[in-house]
């Protein structure tokens, strides 16, 4: 009994003073700047990340990154626990919706002196909407100072299987003259076939983003305080899309899009369109076993503009950061810096954010799409960005799409479901509009 | 007295039927993991195979030798060992204790104090997330094991409930006799109560051990660098933030690998407690 | 010494030495618990935002504010849906216990099978399950599909079918535990009873019903509580499997409402105030059920 209680104490004691040795960060010398980095991403994108912060150690020798990754869905968490406790990351991923609360609160620093001047890019070469997701003048997000710098920008574009194309009897339009809806229906018609195991849809679900604008409608009004979902336009193009599916049968429904997503089905070559961003361009080098290219988006039969969205994730530098140097050095490298640029573009994760390189070397891969200057158009010219990252919070955007799937089912008709959810929205708009104002 | 021969024939019926109903539970819960087992050995691809293969052809090993690669395995499972492990030795001590206090012992405000300890249980985690946060920065212990370890280690609520119940049912006489002759409280508890609960000990080892190993909120929160991570940790960050590329056999490959020591300890462990028990006491 | 003394000296004895054996327990709840649950129950007065870094009194308008939601109480119902699972996972559990009891063949290993749920992390148990219910693929549609030509639900994505699932989990999940437990007092029980019963002519069920049931009641008991303050604050199984608690908040659960106020709308006061709220509820709920106990459980002679 002696024995084995003196053992379990020894164990005890032993494995208390080895978790409070350990917990020690990365080496480096005393008096070197620490910062720390904090973003999240699958094991590629966070190997990348840490040969890129080698990099830059080997550039700024005197400073010591301490890269945290968490995983996406507890970033809010962590960083919000972070934020409460003053232990601000000196560097983290920002998403534009954020950008608008946190530099309103003074969380985040403002970089516009930075970008102006400094040693490592230079601002008239990065696209100006990649910058312009992270600009705030105090009152509306997309203008002013600058809070963040592009991680990169992900348009949102259209894909196509060409060996299905090839084997229906479908021409795709050529880059500049897109398909009216008309057009892209009657395409998709012609591209369904099968059943069961071989069923082949001629399209993913559509992108409603696409819909809506395209047919000069939008979730809010021009200066983002009043619901628009009533709007005539939109609830066309809501009905358009649901019907898609429900009408055409063109597109997988909700059930089996739950079972087996779209983008895993086109990958096996069972749908014909699907909307992609640059993002995916990896995977499909690896894995389709099909040519595919880029079409430019449909568009309205009533405006002929085309529209989709594009995306992305920038870093941004805590406001209070006691390296602000560093950190700021640390945001523009990762963002700009040359290789990391090239490295991105070659492993098929992002286009460049430095227009040059983006003209230049990107257009010249000899890799799928074909039509990679799709991208850049929808990046330089009618992609726009997500309607609710313009608001103080996106919850009257939540609740739309809480409900969303019973337009797609059936269940209900859009205008119906507009008709139900509009007083809601607002109402949570109204909020967070007043939110902003305190 | 001799036994009948149908109670004998009940009793062989009865045995029939527990078995073929617990088979099927056992399978109902195996099923999952065998599933899991079987994705773990395929490629990337064919985990959406249609009809699905239970064993695919040819297994393919190298998720198990790819996952060491891909993530800090290794750390994550000597850290959720320190941890789990200091937390079940010391916390087993202290919890007893409790429990031998509430259920032998009479001190002033006893009722009131279980009362408080059963009450903690009652609030959702979540919001005591920041504010414990906020105490252990000051303490300076984020991003070490500390907040991991020390307050679980000072006691487990349902081990203490548990066992206040159990030692409930242990007579008093036992307590009366060892006073008598002269023994300490601290002789009583660890030479006469504490023998008495194995079983009941290693029900709550089990689970205590187990819900610290499973732990996600407690590292996620408190700790930051992978060096620090615990292997819950390191599982879910093999989920990429796009869900459609989350590859599964290497998610399944790590659980398994996860798991597989917890499973073997229980195997292990049960039979030494669960079936050397001695019925003892006062009857 | 007076006998008078020497029994006086012991009681005194006795209460120094209670507290030294609960001052480890003691020290962890005021430490870890008390203070943090005293700041989340202040903060429950305020508007305490992080990102806004608003931090003033409000008064009740925390509590108005979540008790006018009608989210709020939708994720009450859904709350009180979890609860559906204990009945059902005690009992199974207990005929488990028995069986392993009498030492029916393979017991051991039938054992760690049934253990098996609780034992694996709540990541893969998701990824797993997802997969199992998957409208066309999973293990189940398919199967139903193959034996009885029927089509099943869409078991994670219907508002109507949603909630079942996640019970169905739970069930599964527990009755491995819950048997370890009642196994334990199983053994505890005499073999003498069941020898006078059966000298007295009873039936296994009699004794069952007349013995075993009777003295399971204190774990019982302890299974009902401590399932109850878990089943309530289901959250980690809403968040794995839906997107924003589910088409129509269809599987949220008063924690998960309690998670997306403080992490996703970053409003920490109202999310204390609506736990602080929720956690009084199931103080009430946990002392009545002491109080009924005394119906039903049997404390030890």
């Amino acid at each position: 009994m002696r024995t084995r209680t003196a053992a379990v104490a020894l164990i005890a004691a032993a494995t208390l003073v080895l978790a409070g040795c350990s917990g020690g960060g990365s080496g480096g010398q005393p008096g070197d700047h620490k910062i720390t980095f904090m973003g999240w991403g699958s094991p590629q994108e966070v190997s990348v990340f840490k040969d890129l912060i080698k990099q830059y150690e080997k550039k700024y020798p005197g400073v010591k990154v301490d890269y945290i990754s968490v995983p996406a869905a507890d970033f809010p968490t962590k960083l919000q626990t972070m934020i409460a406790s003053k232990k601000v990351p000196d560097v983290f991923y920002l998403t534009p919706e954020n950008v608008m609360p946190y530099a309103k609160s003074g969380i985040i620093a403002d970089l516009s002196d930075y970008v102006s001047d400094n040693e490592i890019f230079d601002e008239k070469n990065v696209w100006p909407n990649a910058i312009n997701m992270y600009r705030y003048d105090g009152t509306d997000p997309g203008k002013g100072s600058i809070y963040g710098l592009p991680k990169d920008i992900g348009p949102f574009a259209l894909a196509y299987n060409k060996d299905l194309f090839a084997k229906a009897g479908v021409t795709p339009p050529a880059a500049g003259t897109p398909w009216t809806w008309d057009e892209f229906v009657a395409a998709a018609k012609k591209l369904t076939s099968g059943s069961g195991n071989d069923k082949v849809y001629g399209s993913a679900p559509y992108s409603l983003e696409s819909a809506v604008w395209s047919n000069g409608a939008d979730w809010l009004n021009a200066d983002h305080t009043k619901v628009t979902v009533t709007d005539q336009k939109f609830i066309e193009a809501l009905q358009w899309v649901a019907d898609l599916g429900l009408k055409e049968g063109v597109v997988p429904s909700s059930e089996e899009e739950s079972s087996l997503g779209s983008f895993q089905r086109f990958l096996d070559g069972k749908i014909g369109m699907m909307g992609i961003g640059p993002w995916s361009q990896g995977q499909f080098w690896d894995e389709a076993k099909f040519d595919w290219d880029i079409m430019p988006w449909p568009v309205s039969p009533t405006t002929h503009t085309q529209a989709t969205w594009y995306g992305g994730i920038g870093f941004a530098v805590g406001k209070n950061s006691k390296n602000l140097k560093d950190a700021e050095n640390l945001a523009a490298f990762l963002a700009f810096n040359e290789d990391a640029q090239k490295t991105n573009m070659e492993k098929g994760q992002a286009i460049p954010n430095l227009i040059d390189m983006a003209k230049g070397d990107y257009l010249k891969m000899d890799k799928a799409p074909a039509n990679k200057e799709e991208f850049l158009r929808i990046v330089e010219d009618y992609g726009r960005r997500a309607t609710q990252t313009y608001t103080y919070n996106s919850e009257w955007f939540t609740l739309f799409n809480t409900d969303v799937a019973s337009v797609m089912l059936g269940e209900k008709s859009a205008a119906d479901y507009v008709k139900q959810v509009q007083p809601e929205m607002q109402e949570l708009l109204d909020k967070g509009i007043a939110e902003q104002g305190k | 007295m001799t036994v009948t021969s149908t109670q004998t024939a009940q009793r062989r019926t009865g045995t029939v039927v527990s078995f073929v109903l617990m088979l099927l539970g056992a399978l109902t819960m195996v099923l999952p993991f065998l599933w899991m087992l079987s994705t773990s050995l395929k490629q990337s691809k064919l985990v959406f195979e249609f009809p699905p293969k239970w064993i695919p052809d040819p297994p393919d090993f190298a998720n198990y030798a790819e996952v060491w690669d891909v993530a800090p395995l290794a750390t994550g499972l000597m850290n959720s060992a320190i941890v789990t492990i200091t937390v079940v030795l010391v916390g087993t001590l202290s919890s007893t204790m409790a429990a031998f206090a509430f259920a032998k012992l009479d001190f002033p405000h006893k009722r009131l104090l279980f009362v408080a300890l059963l009450a903690t249980m009652m609030v959702p985690g979540v919001v005591l997330i920041i504010p414990q946060f906020l105490a252990f920065a000051e303490l300076g212990w984020i991003d070490t094991l500390l907040p991991l370890i020390v307050p679980a280690m000072l006691g487990n609520i349902t081990m203490i409930f548990f066992l206040r119940q159990y030692m409930f049912g242990l007579s008093d006489e036992l307590m009366d006799a060892a006073k008598l002759d002269g023994a300490g409280f601290l002789r009583i508890y660890w030479s006469i109560f504490l023998p008495l609960c194995k079983p009941a000990i290693a029900a709550n080892v089990i689970i205590v051990f187990m819900g610290t190993w499973n732990d996600y909120m407690g590292p996620l929160i408190f700790t930051n660098s992978p060096e620090n991570s615990t292997v819950q940790l390191v599982i879910a960050s093999l989920s990429s933030y796009y869900a459609e590329q989350t590859d599964f056999p290497i998610v399944m490959a790590a659980s398994i690998i996860a798991v597989l020591p917890v499973v073997l300890l229980f195997a292990g462990a049960q039979r030494y407690f669960v079936d050397s028990f001695a019925i003892s006491g006062i009857k | 010494m007076s006998s008078v003394q020497r029994a006086s000296d012991m009681r005194r004895h006795e209460k120094a030495w209670g507290w030294v054996f609960v001052a480890p327990i003691t020290l962890q709840i005021l430490l870890f618990c008390v203070a943090p649950v005293a700041i989340a129950i202040v903060a429950a007065f305020t508007n305490w935002n992080v990102i806004k870094g608003t931090y003033d009194f409000v008064g009740i308008d925390n509590f108005v504010e979540f008790l006018t939601d009608k989210k709020f109480w939708v994720a009450s119902a859904n709350t009180l849906f979890m609860l559906l699972p204990i009945p059902f996972y005690l009992v199974l559990a207990v005929l488990f216990a028995i069986g392993c009891h009498r030492n029916t063949p393979g017991s051991k290993l039938f054992r760690v099978l049934f253990f098996l749920p609780y034992i694996s992390s709540i990541v893969a148990l998701v990824v797993m399950w997802k997969w199992l219910f998957n409208y066309e693929y999973g293990l189940i549609n398919q199967t139903l599909r193959a034996w009885f030509g029927i089509q099943g639900p869409n078991w994670l994505g219907d508002p109507a079918w949603i909630k079942f699932t996640i019970v169905l989990m739970i069930v599964w999940k527990m009755i491995g535990i819950s048997s370890i437990y009642i196994l334990a007092a199983l053994k505890n029980i005499p073999g003498t009873y069941y020898e006078a019963a059966r000298l007295d002519g009873a039936g296994p069920i009699r004794s069952f019903f007349s013995i075993t049931l009777p003295l399971l009641t204190p774990v019982l008991f302890f299974l009902v509580v401590i399932g109850l303050i878990g089943s309530l604050q289901t959250f980690v199984e809403v968040q794995l499997f839906t997107t924003d608690g589910g088409r129509n908040y269809s599987a949220a659960t008063i924690t998960y409402y309690v998670w997306q106020k403080a992490f996703v709308s970053n409003e920490i006061g109202l999310a204390s105030s609506v736990a602080f709220f929720f956690g009084l509820v199931i103080l009430a709920v946990t002392l009545f059920q002491f109080r009924l106990s005394r119906r039903w459980v049997y404390e030890g002679e």
